[in-house]
């Protein structure tokens, strides 16, 4: 069932085109992930899901509306500024949980807070300010909080882009479990120029070229979970999917001159 | 001649040898301080340009003083952090007793300074002592009431210009201009038109203060607001949150440190405003009593007052520090200031 649905969407900073006739649909239940370069207009894209910006022209519409302001429903992890700093970790998901179970009371909501942030492994920071914790865990309390706002369409634009490769490959196992535990599974649109992690996370990849950023490639990772790191760089199948996509930009890199971050990837 | 070098050589290495020793008691260095004052103050007779107090109050002052800093010392053999906090200020109070011991050698023993105008440490503290109700009761609660209408009156005027400055355009557009043309006015030069504007010289004080604490605040606030980066009201917003929440929760909390900056500015605006305007228009308060001692003569209470003075703004800014420390706890070890 389709959840998500962008009709031919373009977005224009005056004459600057950021993305031009966008048209993708995302089922329920579906984890994609939106792989282009930096600069690309992934970052717009996902703002436009969100409703933090609107579109030029085209309508997108999630679960037969449209989409015209930030809501709930659409849950956004920025890759910094993500929390509050003048709330402890606990009241940051508290007022997610205020708005998912508004009839809790103040100690009820706070008991959930805690709840969320044990998923996430931050069970003994809970009363810490986000300037006492590392960025490894910043990230996770932003995941904990975006979790407990209960949004079936999680946005998460480049969340683990800051971090080291030791603490990115726990938050990745750690959100893919999240994912896959929950019932129904949330959405989940994920956006990185790291194909490693694509492949890794997405059940289906789309391909941003940029300037003006729009879909070059489209690519379905028919590959069982849970997937081995190994495998994503060694196996067979996940060599071609990586060939596949890496063609998709050459392509693009033989058809046109492409300025100087267009060959990121 | 070599036998002369020799024995320069060996008084030198005596004198060092005292320096270092000196360096190894620093926990007896202000009772030694306070000690050396006391036999100068027993030994030398009393210059007389001061006239004679009463009382001995410098004596009681400084035996108050060596008997406090001696238990402190013998504590610190006992207490260790006693002994921390002992080595910690003992060169400060050193400073300070020599500093006291200098000006009474000056004033009350040798007549170096002219006796009006630089009263000896014990006449200032007689006329604490003799003023001391009438200067507490009667002046400070005064300029107490005074400053607090005002300060409370002008800090959330402020305050809510600030929060419909940065929130709202209209009232922006409106108020910026004001708030730049009347901002910067010292407060002080309304009291020729305020004096004569206000029924009362307390209201016209009271709305002069309002006025040094509302620019700053109004002004640290708005901009505190406006500096919020955007990144903030767009996570609340995705967040569900109304525009009232997030007000309330994302734009003050976020300008705070801001606001607190204003509120010191403005609260030392304050203080200079109510000395001014109890010196030109009111007719009560401590200013008001500093001024008029003056005009007695009596520079002893002159001093009196400043020092009263100084210990009530200090604590008031003392406070202020404590507050900011409760209200700004999440910023604690981001930004030291």
């Amino acid at each position: 069932m389709t959840t998500l649905r962008l009709a031919d969407i373009t977005f224009a900073y005056g004459d600057r085109v950021i993305l031009e006739h966008l048209s993708l649909t995302v089922a329920d239940g579906e984890f994609l992930v939106v792989l282009g370069a930096s600069g690309g207009g992934k970052t717009t894209l996902l703002r436009l899901i969100a409703g933090l910006a609107a579109p030029t022209t085209g309508q997108i519409f999630f679960a037969d509306e449209e989409v015209r302001a930030p809501s709930p429903q659409r849950g956004i992890v920025f890759q910094d500024y993500a929390l509050f700093p003048w709330y402890s970790l606990r009241d940051n998901v508290a007022l997610a949980v205020a708005k998912s179970e508004p009839r809790l009371s103040r100690r009820e909501r706070r008991e959930r807070a805690a709840e969320y942030l044990r998923a996430v492994g931050l069970g003994d920071a809970a009363a810490k300010y986000p300037h006492e914790l590392s960025g490894g865990m910043r990230q996770r309390g932003a995941l904990a909080r975006t979790l407990a706002l209960g949004s079936p369409l999680l946005l998460l634009d480049e969340p683990f882009g800051a971090l080291d490769p030791h603490n990115r490959a726990r938050l990745q196992n750690l959100l893919l479990e999240i994912w896959r535990a929950a019932t129904p599974r949330r959405t989940v649109i994920f956006v990185t120029h790291d194909i490693d992690e694509a492949l890794l996370l997405g059940d289906r990849i789309i391909a941003l070229g940029s300037n003006p950023g729009r879909i070059i490639g489209e690519i379905k990772i028919d590959a069982p979970r849970p997937r081995s790191r190994e495998d994503i760089i060694t196996a067979e199948n996940f060599r071609s999917y990586r060939a596949a996509i890496q063609a998709c930009y050459c392509r693009r890199d033989d058809d046109e001159a492409v300025d100087g971050d267009g060959g990121g990837i | 001649m070599n036998l002369f070098i020799t024995k320069t050589m060996r008084y030198l290495a005596t004198a060092w040898a005292a320096v270092k020793e000196l360096r190894r008691v620093k926990l007896w260095w202000v009772p030694m301080t306070i000690g050396i004052a006391i036999l100068l103050e027993l030994l030398l007779s009393n210059h007389d340009s001061q006239p004679a107090t009463k009382y001995a109050y410098y004596r009681y002052l400084v035996f108050i003083a060596l008997a406090f800093f001696l238990t402190l010392a013998v504590g610190a053999k006992f207490f260790p952090r006693w002994r921390e906090k002992l080595l910690h200020i003992s060169a400060f109070y050193t400073a300070v007793f020599l500093a006291l011991n200098i000006y009474h050698l000056a004033t009350q023993k040798f007549g170096l300074l002219p006796a009006l105008f630089f009263p000896s440490p014990g006449r200032i503290l007689e006329a604490l002592v003799v003023d001391f109700r009438y200067l507490i009761v009667d002046c400070l609660g005064s300029s107490a009431k005074l400053l607090a209408w005002g300060y409370f009156t002008g800090a959330i005027a402020g305050f809510f210009t600030g929060i419909a400055v940065g929130f709202n355009k209209t009232a922006a557009y409106w108020v910026n201009p004001l708030t730049r043309i009347i901002g910067p006015i010292p407060p002080t030069a309304w009291i020729p038109i305020v004096l004569v504007a206000f029924p009362t010289t307390f209201s016209g004080g009271a709305f002069l203060i309002a006025l040094a604490v509302w620019f700053p605040a109004a002004v640290m606030t708005g901009s505190g607001i406006a500096n919020v980066p955007n990144a903030y009201f767009e996570v609340s917003s995705t967040l569900g949150a109304s525009r009232w929440r997030q007000i309330f929760y994302v734009g003050i909390p976020a300008a705070m440190p801001s606001i607190f900056i204003g509120l010191f500015t403005g609260t030392c605006s304050s203080f200079i405003t109510l000395m001014t305007a109890e010196m030109l228009g009111v007719k009560n308060g401590i200013g008001w009593y500093v001024n008029w001692q003056r005009e007695m003569l009596s520079y002893a209470n002159v001093y009196a007052g400043l020092i009263i003075i100084a210990i009530t703004f200090y604590l008031l800014i003392t406070l202020l520090f404590r507050l900011r420390d409760v209200v700004l706890v999440w910023q604690k070890g981001v930004i030291k200031w």
